[in-house]
C-alpha cells in the first residue's frame, strides 16, 4: 500500500504557516520535534518504518495571551491562571526553536487607512537572494544551516559584538542554546548591511530585538 | 498550647467557632468537653450573638465528628509535630502572640507561625493589591518593599501573586532588609500559589510566615477574608498599590477603615483598568502614597505617641521614586543617538517600535543604543518592550 506525504512533507523546500499557535493541542507541537531538529518524519507501523522528508521554513502566529491584548500594558484582562495555562501549551524547548520573535503591534487607524506604501515583494526578494547567495559561498543554502564550528570561521565578531553576547550570557537573558540562534540572525543582518563587513554590536543587537517577543509569551522579566 | 492548636486543626472548626467554644474556658477543659460530650457545649455552639437558641442537626453532626477526632487525637502529638516541622502555636494572650492583635474585635484564638514574627512589634507597612498586576503595579510594589525594608520597616503581605509577591521579593532586596511577615489563608506549610514556592521558602528563612489556620489546612476562598483582615489588624499602614473595581485588596481596606488604621493608595493610569480601584479610592479622598516618603509620613503620623521609633532614613526614601539616583553626571555624557533614545522612553514599558519611531533613528541602531543604555543602567527590557530604568529618571 503506497503511503502518501502529509501536508507537512508538502511543505518541504517551503513554507509552513501554523496559524493561532496557541490553540493546537500540545501532543501535535511535540511532534515538530523531529523535523525541526532532524528534517525528516519518521512514521513507524507493523510492517514498515517510513520517512517522508520534511524541511521547511516554519512560520507560526499567535495571540500574546487569551484575550488578545498586549500583556502587561494594562488591558489584558486575563487571569493569572488563563495566562499560565496559554503559555504552559507552549514547551520552552518549542520556543527556543524559532529563530526570531516579533511582536507585532495593533497598527493605528492611520496606518490601516493611509496604506502607506511598503516595499515590494521583487524588491525584497533581491536582497534575499543576495544573501542566499553569500550562504553559498560559504558552502550552505542558507546560514541557518552553519554549524558553531563554521560560525566562528565566517562570522568572527568585533569586540564590541563579542562584549554584548557575554553580558547577555552572564545576566542569564541568553541561554547558550539561544547563543547560536543569535549568532546566525545577526550574521544574516550584518550579510544584508552593505555597509559593515564583520558581524557588529549593531547586527547583535538587532538580532537580540528580533527575538524580543519570546518574553511576552514567556512571562519572564525580559529574557530573550 | 497544645489543645488549642489541636482543636484549631479539627475538621469544620472555622475562626468563629474556635472563638465562641473558647469562650470563657481553657482549650484544656474544651477538649476533654469534646470527649463527654456534653450538651452545654453544643448549645454553646449554637447560640449565636442575638440568634434564638434552635437545634440544629448540622451542629450536631459537626460535635460528632469533633467528638470521635478527639478521641482519636493526642494534643501531644500534635505538639511534636508542629515543632518537628519548624512551626509555632500562639494562644492568644500568650507570649509570643502579636501584640497588636490582643485587643482586637476578631482576634484568632490561635495563630500559626513559620520564622520569627517578633518584627511585628515594630512599625509594620502592609502592601497589598491585585494578583493579576501590570508591570507598572509590580515595579512599584518591590520598590516600595525595598525602601520601607531598607528604612526598617517591616512589610506585610499576603504572598498571592501580582502585588504581593512583588512587595515581598521588593523586601528582601536590601543588604540589611527588616524581616517581612506574610499573612497566609491556608495552612503555614500549605505552599499557594505554587508560583510562591520560592519565595515562600526565604520568607521562612528571612522574616516569618503567619496563619490562623492550622497546618495542612487549604487555602479555601473563604479563609482570604479572614486573612485579609490580619493583615489590616497587623500593619500600621496599608498601602494599597494596585486593584480593579471590586478586588479581594478592597476588602483589606474594609477591614483597615473599621480599625482606624490609614489606609493609603497609589496612583495608576487612567488609561488601564488595571488601578480602577485604586484610583477611586484616591477619588473617594484616600491618602496617596507615590513613594515610601510618602508611606513613612504617614507611618510616623500612625505611630506618633507610641513608642515605636522609625530608624534614621537613608538612602532615597526622601526623594520621589524618579527623582533617586539621578546622577547627572551620566546622562550628560551621552551621545546625542543615546540621549534621542532615552527620551523615547518612559518609565512604563513602551514597545520597540514606539522607541524606534520616537527616537527618530533606525531599527538596527536603536537596537544598538538601548542596548548601550542598558549597559549604564538607564534603560531595561520590559515584557517584550523597553523602559527607563531608575537610574534612568530624572
Amino acid at each position: 500500500m503506497p503511503s502518501r506525504s502529509g501536508g507537512w512533507s508538502v511543505a518541504t523546500n517551503g513554507v509552513l504557516f501554523l496559524d493561532e499557535l496557541g490553540e493546537f493541542p500540545s501532543p501535535l507541537l511535540d511532534l515538530l520535534r523531529q523535523p525541526l531538529e532532524e528534517g525528516v518524519i519518521r512514521v513507524a507501523r507493523a510492517r514498515a518504518t517510513v520517512s517522508f522528508p520534511a524541511r521547511f521554513l516554519l512560520v507560526a502566529a499567535m495571540n500574546p495571551c487569551p484575550c488578545g491584548e498586549r500583556r502587561g500594558i494594562g488591558s489584558c484582562v486575563c487571569s493569572a491562571a488563563q495566562l499560565a495555562r496559554y503559555s504552559r501549551r507552549l514547551s520552552g524547548p518549542l520556543l527556543d526553536r524559532f529563530d526570531l520573535h516579533v511582536a507585532v503591534g495593533r497598527p493605528s487607524v492611520r496606518e490601516l487607512l493611509d496604506l502607506v506604501p511598503a516595499e515590494s515583494s521583487a524588491s525584497v526578494a533581491q536582497r534575499v537572494a543576495k544573501v542566499r547567495e553569500l550562504a553559498h559561498r560559504r558552502g550552505v543554502t542558507a546560514n541557518a544551516a552553519l554549524s558553531s564550528a563554521s560560525l566562528d570561521v565566517h562570522a568572527p565578531l568585533t569586540k564590541a559584538a563579542r562584549e554584548l553576547f557575554e553580558r547577555q550570557l552572564c545576566s542569564g537573558v541568553l541561554s547558550a542554546r539561544g547563543l547560536d540562534r543569535v549568532r546566525r540572525v545577526a550574521l544574516t543582518l550584518a550579510d544584508l548591511d552593505p555597509s559593515k563587513t564583520a558581524v557588529d554590536e549593531i547586527h547583535v543587537a538587532m538580532a537580540l530585538e528580533l527575538r524580543a517577543g519570546r518574553a511576552a509569551l514567556l512571562g519572564g522579566p525580559g529574557q530573550v | 498550647m497544645a489543645y488549642a492548636a489541636t482543636l484549631a486543626g479539627l475538621d469544620s472548626m472555622t475562626p468563629q467557632r474556635l472563638q465562641r467554644l473558647l469562650r470563657g474556658r481553657s482549650a484544656e477543659e474544651v477538649f476533654a468537653d469534646l470527649r463527654a460530650p456534653r450538651a452545654r457545649l453544643v448549645s454553646r455552639l449554637m447560640h449565636a450573638e442575638g440568634a434564638p437558641d434552635q437545634r440544629n442537626p448540622r451542629t450536631a453532626q459537626i460535635v460528632n465528628t469533633w467528638r470521635r477526632a478527639s478521641v482519636d487525637t493526642d494534643p501531644a502529638f500534635v505538639w511534636e509535630r508542629l515543632v518537628a516541622s519548624n512551626t509555632v502555636a500562639y494562644r492568644r494572650g500568650s507570649p509570643g502572640y502579636p501584640s497588636r492583635l490582643v485587643d482586637d474585635r476578631a482576634a484568632p484564638e490561635v495563630v500559626f507561625v513559620r520564622g520569627s514574627i517578633a518584627q511585628l512589634d515594630r512599625p509594620c507597612v502592609a502592601l497589598v493589591g491585585t494578583r493579576s498586576a501590570t508591570h507598572y503595579g509590580s515595579g512599584v510594589a518591590a520598590e516600595l518593599g525595598a525602601d520601607l525594608s531598607d528604612a526598617g520597616v517591616v512589610v506585610v503581605s499576603g504572598l498571592a501573586a501580582g502585588i504581593d509577591a512583588a512587595a515581598h521579593e521588593g523586601a528582601l532586596a536590601p543588604e540589611r532588609p527588616a524581616p517581612p511577615v506574610a499573612v497566609v489563608g491556608g495552612g503555614v506549610d500549605v505552599v499557594y500559589p505554587a508560583s510562591s514556592n520560592r519565595l515562600w521558602a526565604r520568607l521562612e528563612l528571612a522574616g516569618g510566615i503567619l496563619s490562623e489556620a492550622a497546618p495542612g489546612a487549604a487555602p479555601e476562598r473563604w479563609r482570604f477574608p479572614l486573612r485579609n483582615r490580619l493583615i489590616a489588624a497587623l500593619a500600621h499602614v496599608v498601602v494599597v498599590v494596585e486593584s480593579h473595581k471590586g478586588g479581594g485588596a478592597l476588602h483589606t481596606v474594609t477591614a483597615a477603615d473599621e480599625r482606624g488604621v490609614t489606609v493609603l493608595a497609589v496612583p495608576g493610569s487612567v488609561r488601564s483598568p488595571a488601578p480602577e480601584g485604586t484610583n477611586s479610592l484616591i477619588a473617594d479622598g484616600c491618602g496617596v502614597a507615590r513613594d515610601a516618603a510618602d508611606v513613612l509620613a504617614a507611618l510616623e503620623l500612625a505611630c506618633a505617641g507610641s513608642n515605636y521609633a522609625l530608624g534614621p532614613r537613608t538612602g532615597p526614601c526622601g526623594q520621589r521614586g524618579f527623582a533617586r539616583n539621578s546622577p547627572p553626571a551620566v546622562t550628560a555624557r551621552l551621545s546625542p543617538d543615546e540621549r534621542a533614545v532615552l527620551e523615547a522612553l518612559e518609565d512604563v514599558a513602551t514597545p520597540f517600535e514606539s522607541v524606534c519611531g520616537r527616537s527618530g533613528l533606525g531599527l538596527a541602531l536603536t537596537a544598538v543604543t538601548l542596548e548601550r543604555l542598558a549597559t549604564l543602567g538607564l534603560a531595561a527590557r520590559s515584557g517584550s518592550g523597553w523602559e527607563r530604568s531608575a537610574a534612568g529618571r530624572r
